[in-house]
């Protein structure tokens, strides 16, 4: 039975598709090349009296070059749609791609479209969770201060030049001629330095940068202590943080069983690989959070490092990996410069009078 | 491939000849019964905003460029 998608005629259509969208891609690297020789046509070979882009163009050239690039990335995300959805038609309707019946049954194959949101779920469960657990590892990295005074202190890296700087700075506001909000300036500023969150015995004790830990501590520095957080939020933090990892070992063992399943349907899948990894180092991580510091705290790191990688060079539903959606916003803000320019740049040529 | 004035309208008229292919085949798909529903219909307006409007403007964009002797 086909639920609203005759899988076979939709995978022939992308792939043709696919193929229109490739297309595209000579044509972008040749908009590339010639912005390039648009801004620098000397340095491409271009002598005088040859034609080039105008100047006034030049704008142009670039936002044409943008738009294509971002057609074509949407188009593969899109295009990687259809797959995903003739997938999930195929295996909730039983008709695998490759022809093999589900071992576990179509039972057992209808669940599967319940994986991306308990993906989304394991995804943003780990975020939290390692978040609540961050003071924890802040107090480890205060427990070795060789640790973070060779490696984590800026002032350590040898950069003698901006030791002085930072030395001639700290004694112009320590002046009582200064200015005193330069002074305050100075001393937020300095507060909010990354040794301070680590050890907040680096902030200045004496004199007119006085009151390390007072009311005049940055609001952050004090939560991250958390021996100034109240015993009541500090439970409840250390609550939330274990009631987290339970959900994420939950998830973890569910996106388990869902992902070895997939793999005993006759058809193993990278999403079926995928899958069982996040389900089994989603669980181990999660558990592992569960002990206590410094231990839960490292199995947190890697719950989170993992869960960033994947999120970093793994493909959503969409087909869109995190780098892509980081390039997008790039390209979408370069986009609007570059939009910006032409709209200027359009107007000097209406307004120019000949 | 740096472009000239010629390949820049032959681009410009090739990103319009792969935007109506592309038209066509995405009829093919949504509107011929291969693929209905609501997530078709999102599809389909996904795609008229996030490729063929781009490929629209890109196309009307190359079609304003302009070339000159280099000073």
């Amino acid at each position: 039975m086909k639920i609203g998608m005759d899988t076979g005629s939709a995978r022939a259509t992308r792939s043709t598709m696919a193929v229109q969208v490739a297309a595209l891609s000579s044509i972008a690297s040749d908009l590339v090349a010639t912005d390039a020789a648009a801004r620098f046509p000397e340095a491409h070979g271009i002598q005088v009296g040859e034609p080039t882009i105008a100047p006034w163009s030049v704008p142009s050239v670039g936002a044409a070059r943008a738009l294509i690039a971002s057609a074509r990335s949407s188009a593969e995300g899109l295009l990687q749609r259809i797959l995903t959805e003739a997938d999930a038609q195929d295996l909730a309707s039983g008709n695998d791609p490759s022809g093999n019946e589900p071992i576990g049954g179509h039972g057992l194959a209808s669940v599967v479209d319940g994986v991306g949101q308990v993906r989304w779920w394991r995804n943003w469960l780990t975020y939290p969770r390692t978040a609540l657990e961050a003071p924890a590892a802040i107090r480890m990295l205060m427990a070795q201060p060789g640790l973070f005074r060779s490696q984590l202190n800026p002032k350590t890296w040898g950069i003698q030049s901006t030791h002085k700087a930072g030395t001639a700075l700290r004694t112009f506001t320590r002046t009582l001629d200064t200015p005193k909000w330069i002074r305050n300036f100075y001393q937020g500023a300095s507060n909010l330095k990354l040794q301070n969150y680590v050890d907040p015995t680096f902030l200045h004790s004496t004199g007119l940068h006085a009151s390390p830990t007072g009311a005049r501590a940055p609001w952050s520095l004090d939560f991250l202590h958390s021996a100034k957080i109240s015993g009541g939020l500090k439970s409840a933090m250390v609550g939330a943080g274990k009631g987290f990892s339970v959900l994420g070992a939950a998830a973890g063992v569910y996106n388990t069983v869902q992902g070895v399943n997939g793999m005993l349907d006759g058809d193993v899948t990278s999403e079926d690989v995928w899958q069982t990894a996040d389900g089994v180092i989603g669980t181990v991580t999660s558990i592992g959070s569960l002990a206590p510091p410094p231990v839960g705290v490292a199995f947190a790191a890697v719950g989170l490092g993992y869960t960033a990688g994947r999120w970093l060079f793994g493909a959503d539903e969409s087909g869109q990996t995190g780098i892509d959606k980081v390039g997008a916003v790039g390209e979408s803000v370069v986009g609007g410069i570059v939009d910006g320019a032409e709209a200027v740049g359009d107007f000097v040529e209406d307004v120019w009078p000949w | 491939m740096l472009m000239s004035n010629w390949a820049m309208s032959g681009a410009a008229g090739q990103v319009r000849s792969i935007d109506g292919t592309l038209q066509g085949l995405l009829s093919d798909l949504v509107s011929s019964g291969v693929w209905s529903g609501a997530d078709a219909e999102r599809f389909e307006q996904d795609w008229h905003d996030q490729v063929h409007t781009p490929l629209v403007n890109a196309a009307n964009k190359m079609d304003a460029i302009s070339f000159e002797p280099l000073a």
